[in-house]
């Protein structure tokens, strides 16, 4: 029997990893796809701008590297600055920095290497509105051919959709029975107060839930949602 | 039912007799998040409307149409320098502008200019991506109800931010409300990978056809979408676009020709 194709894997991986529900699932599920070239370690986070720290999302890089890194190597760090450039992904063994000794690009590498981080695989991300950030895979080694780098940046792409997806705080999120309550009561002229005293929901989550609402109607207020939602069946009040 | 609702919300246009005096359909086009109204993005800003062109109506398109063939090769064979695309005439068109295209032009109010377009063409009969060279499909769907969206052009001056901008949006959400209104069901695309992202992050559910492959210097992956209210909805809320951005003018005919394809027999 012959092997499942590449493009059959990363597929298959596209719709699994958008039913994740938690940064460390997604991190799993796509260490698990990439731990056949030799990727061990997996960072999501978005690109620094001046001035301004690490956001990170998803991280398993050793700790005091990270730390150590942290105190000033990272702005010298060629990949961050690569990735700021291009839309492309990339291998660090690609990417061109000052190779002297002692150089600070180079003492960023010659750190990560120290502890484990040798080669490794980067795919920029630009979202809506411009903003960069990145997902990155490293190990000691990285050999991907063609297909499989391929691959690979479509994983990505799907597993950093994913983080950022469950990386919402879990009080924007809210579920349909509570959502259709929520309009259910809107719709006979309850507020966020009344509708808090009679469920289970917090203030927070019934704002949350007009959000939502405004989101999936194309609605302005909670009446609006809750007509609306009548009309289309989601509610029967 | 919700589908017809939404086709019979959008308005018609005005007879010839008539065009002087010009129905705002839709002025729903806001600025970008952190766009003040004082900036200059906002002061160079006017309202536009995203026109359906069709074999019907096209003659009240000519010049808008000719115009949208030349943005077209400006973009793809001189901006991105993709010479399949170069024409010695200097009109981008292949043997898809047939009269089964659909064109979307996003013409500017007041001036009539053009400042972007898209196309729709039936896969039934019109492109096929798994001609692509070197393309690792997946398998690539043909359907009366299946769409081909292409083109999707903006002049540089209207690109005011990296990502997806407005004009672009806006041609986007045309696309979505054409083709609710039309009963098309889904959208195949051929985009850059790295736009990947952003169809992901409007709620367009984009499931790739293909591993990415380079084609014309460019990473480009095959995809195909969900045509739903909640990806137009979303569109819409994620980029300040309020309400209808789409014009019809003049008849046109149903683009799912229902009846040759035995739904209603």
């Amino acid at each position: 029997m012959s092997p499942t194709p590449i493009w059959s894997l990363a597929l298959d991986f596209t719709y699994k990893v958008l039913e994740a529900r938690s940064g460390p699932e997604v991190q799993d599920l796509l260490l698990a796809f990439a731990r056949s070239w030799g990727f061990e370690y997996l960072v999501v986070c978005d690109l620094p701008t001046p001035g301004q720290s690490f956001k990170v999302d998803v991280c398993n890089w050793p700790e005091d590297f990270l730390e150590e890194c942290a105190r000033d190597l990272f702005r010298y760090d060629p990949l961050l600055r690569h990735a700021a450039q291009t839309t492309e992904p990339f291998s660090w063994s690609e990417v061109e920095w000052d190779r002297s000794r002692g150089s600070p690009e180079q003492r960023v590498m010659d750190l990560a290497a120290s502890y484990g981080l040798k080669d490794g695989f980067v795919v920029p991300v630009v979202g809506l509105d411009g903003e960069q950030s990145l997902i990155g895979l490293a190990g000691d080694r990285a050999k991907l051919l063609d297909q499989e780098r391929r691959a690979l940046h479509l994983v990505c792409l799907y597993a950093h959709h994913a983080i950022k997806a469950v990386r919402k705080p879990s009080k924007h999120r809210i579920q349909k029975g509570a959502l259709q309550d929520c309009l259910a009561y809107a719709f006979v002229g309850l507020d966020t107060d009344a509708i808090t005293e009679r469920t289970s929901l917090s203030a927070g989550e019934v704002r949350a839930a007009w959000k939502r609402a405004q989101d999936d109607l194309g609605v302005r207020d909670p009446m609006g949602a809750a007509v609306k939602a009548a009309v289309l069946g989601a509610i029967n009040p | 039912m919700k589908r017809r609702a939404l086709r019979k919300a959008i308005p018609a246009w005005p007879s010839q007799a008539g065009s002087n005096q010009r129905i705002r359909v839709a002025r729903g086009i806001s600025y970008p998040k952190g766009c003040s109204s004082g900036s200059p993005l906002a002061v160079t800003q006017p309202d536009f409307l995203v026109h359906v062109v069709t074999a019907e109506n096209r003659h009240f398109y000519e010049r808008e149409l000719e115009e949208s063939f030349r943005l077209r090769h400006r973009v793809y064979a001189m901006e991105y320098g993709w010479g399949a695309f170069r024409r010695p005439d200097g009109r981008e068109t292949d043997r898809y502008d047939c009269s089964e295209a659909i064109y979307l032009l996003a013409l500017e109010e007041g001036t009539g200019r053009l400042i972007g377009g898209a196309r729709l063409v039936p896969t039934i009969e019109g492109p096929t991506l798994s001609g692509l060279r070197g393309l690792t499909t997946f398998s690539v769907p043909r359907s009366p109800f299946i769409y081909h969206l292409s083109r999707i052009v903006v002049v540089p001056e209207r690109r005011e931010y990296p990502g997806l901008n407005l004009v672009a949006s806006a041609l986007l959400c045309a696309a979505q409300e054409y083709c609710l209104a039309e009963d098309i069901e889904q959208l195949t695309l051929l985009i850059r990978t790295s736009q990947l992202p952003q169809y992901l992050a409007l709620g367009w559910n984009p499931q790739p056809l293909g591993l990415p492959v380079s084609l014309w210097g460019a990473s480009l992956i095959p995809i195909i979408v969900d045509v739903s209210e909640a990806a137009l909805n979303t569109t819409r809320t994620k980029r300040s676009i309020r309400g209808s951005v789409l014009v019809r003018r003049g008849i046109t005919l149903p683009a799912v020709k229902v009846r040759s394809v035995g739904r209603l027999n």
